[in-house]
């Protein structure tokens, strides 16, 4: 390791906290994770979405494994980046396949910050329609998607409040659920 | 780099050669900053003499893995007590990025050497152990574990007492590793923070390292805290620390615990009964 030693993100089983102190942490950092206010209301950015859902939900397996988090957080990311107006680099012939990078970028994201021992090759590997994507244009959207984002992967997202339920916390607070599911 | 001029070294980094410096501010606003560079892009020339960390797999496509999640956790990491990231800037058309973090006055370990009576302080320890279990706390809570605290990436604030944890990878230091790390575990884990923590408050606590000699060995830890068995712990703690308080020895017992399941966390050290009487500095 080059660094300090990371265990998986994972958004369901964090280490127990316990503490009302954690609870104000995640709902205070939440809206970081979410798509930006009006998002939902915004009827070509829905177009997209739904494109990019049909994207992230086609290429979300790999290694013969279905984590249902990955695709989930692939479109937090999506959401995100969309939502904040940043705009989708034109690397590709068409802004429909640009549109497919970015949404396989989101995804491939989500797996590296999941599992660390990801490798794109195995994912091309078991996805084999995934179309012919050069290295630098796939480095180029990524790091285009991580400084959109400012390199937040590690969102809170509705999982890491899964713990809290029953908490009297959750009575006063507007919070803890997906905006753009809220604004649907 | 142009605001900024070198201002000593405070440490090598792991698994590497390269030295790791200190840069002062320059002009008005002062204080001190360490610099942080990571690839993002995989260098086609494996020979390049430059120092920055290589991307670990040539094979890797996209953002290197490791440079990803290092970076997006140190994002998340807003604590008091862990040292900040002040700047990120781009260089090389984007292909490396500079990760600018705040420093403090000193290290620990220069700080029980040069301030020998204010260190001596019991007050002082308990506070600055406290804060340091807190940094160490919130490390934790975002599903990660430092891998390599000791003295030297524990940094002091002098005038207001205010301890950082530095999370720039150093040279993990033996006299600090827990034991399971030397008998061949291979993965840092929040439990090995634990004991590091352990080692670092009995240092605070003595002023001078727990486990002395060249390197700590699994010798050197089960001569103080007996074999595994658990039967004859917590061993010779108490003569070893025969001016702390009986529940700083329970805790520093609970910090050393070799079954690392069993060792206390994080959370838990901060309420026990040592803290009772300090009033926390929020």
């Amino acid at each position: 390791m080059q660094f300090n030693v990371m265990q998986e993100y994972d958004p369901i089983d964090r280490p127990p906290l316990g503490e009302d102190e954690y609870l104000h942490t995640y709902l205070n950092s939440e809206p970081l994770s979410m798509a930006a206010e009006g998002y939902a209301g915004d009827a070509h950015g829905m177009e997209w979405r739904e494109k990019a859902l049909i994207v992230i939900f086609t290429y979300s397996k790999c290694k013969n494994n279905f984590d249902p988090v990955v695709p989930y957080l692939a479109m937090s990311y999506f959401d995100r980046y969309m939502s904040r107006r940043n705009p989708v680099p034109a690397l590709m012939r068409c802004r429909l396949h640009d549109l497919e990078l970015l949404a396989i970028c989101c995804l491939t994201l989500a797996w590296k910050i999941r599992y660390r021992y990801f490798k794109v090759r195995h994912f091309k590997a078991i996805q084999r329609s995934l179309p012919y994507i050069a290295p630098q244009k796939f480095w180029t959207m990524e790091l285009c998607i991580l400084q959109g984002l400012d390199w937040k992967l590690c969102t809170v997202t509705p999982f890491s409040f899964l713990q809290y339920f029953g908490n009297p916390m959750f009575g006063y607070s507007s919070h803890g659920f997906h905006r753009t599911i809220n604004e649907t | 780099m142009e605001k900024y001029k070198r201002d000593g070294v405070i440490g090598k980094e792991r698994n590497s050669l390269r030295q790791i410096h200190k840069y002062r501010r320059q002009g008005s606003s002062g204080g001190s900053v360490v610099v942080k560079r990571f690839m993002l892009q995989p260098k086609l020339d494996a020979l390049s003499t430059r120092d920055e960390e290589a991307s670990a797999d040539p094979e890797e496509t996209g953002v290197p893995i490791k440079t990803l999640r290092q970076i997006s956790l140190l994002k998340v990491m807003q604590h008091e007590n862990i040292v900040r990231l002040v700047e990120m800037n781009y260089e090389d058309g984007d292909s490396l990025v500079r990760l600018v973090f705040e420093y403090a006055d000193m290290d620990l370990r220069n700080f029980l050497e040069e301030y020998a009576a204010k260190a001596s302080d019991q007050k002082l320890v308990k506070k600055l152990l406290c804060q340091l279990l807190r940094g160490v706390a919130h490390f934790h809570s975002i599903g990660a574990a430092h891998g390599a605290l000791n003295p030297k990436n524990v940094l002091i604030d002098i005038g207001n007492e205010n301890l950082k944890i530095l999370n720039i990878a150093m040279d993990a230091d033996a006299l600090y590793t827990a034991p399971e790390l030397l008998l061949g575990s291979t993965e840092s884990s929040p439990a090995a923070d634990m004991f590091a923590v352990g080692c670092i408050f009995a240092e605070m606590v003595n002023r001078r390292p727990l486990f002395q000699g060249k390197a700590a060995n699994i010798n050197n830890i089960f001569n103080l805290l007996g074999t595994p068995t658990e039967e004859n712990w917590p061993g010779k703690l108490s003569e070893v620390f025969p001016n702390l308080e009986p529940h700083g020895l329970d805790l520093i017992s609970k910090l050393l615990c070799l079954d690392p399941s069993k060792r206390i966390k994080a959370c838990a050290a901060l309420k026990h009964d040592y803290f009772k009487d300090l009033i926390l500095l929020r």
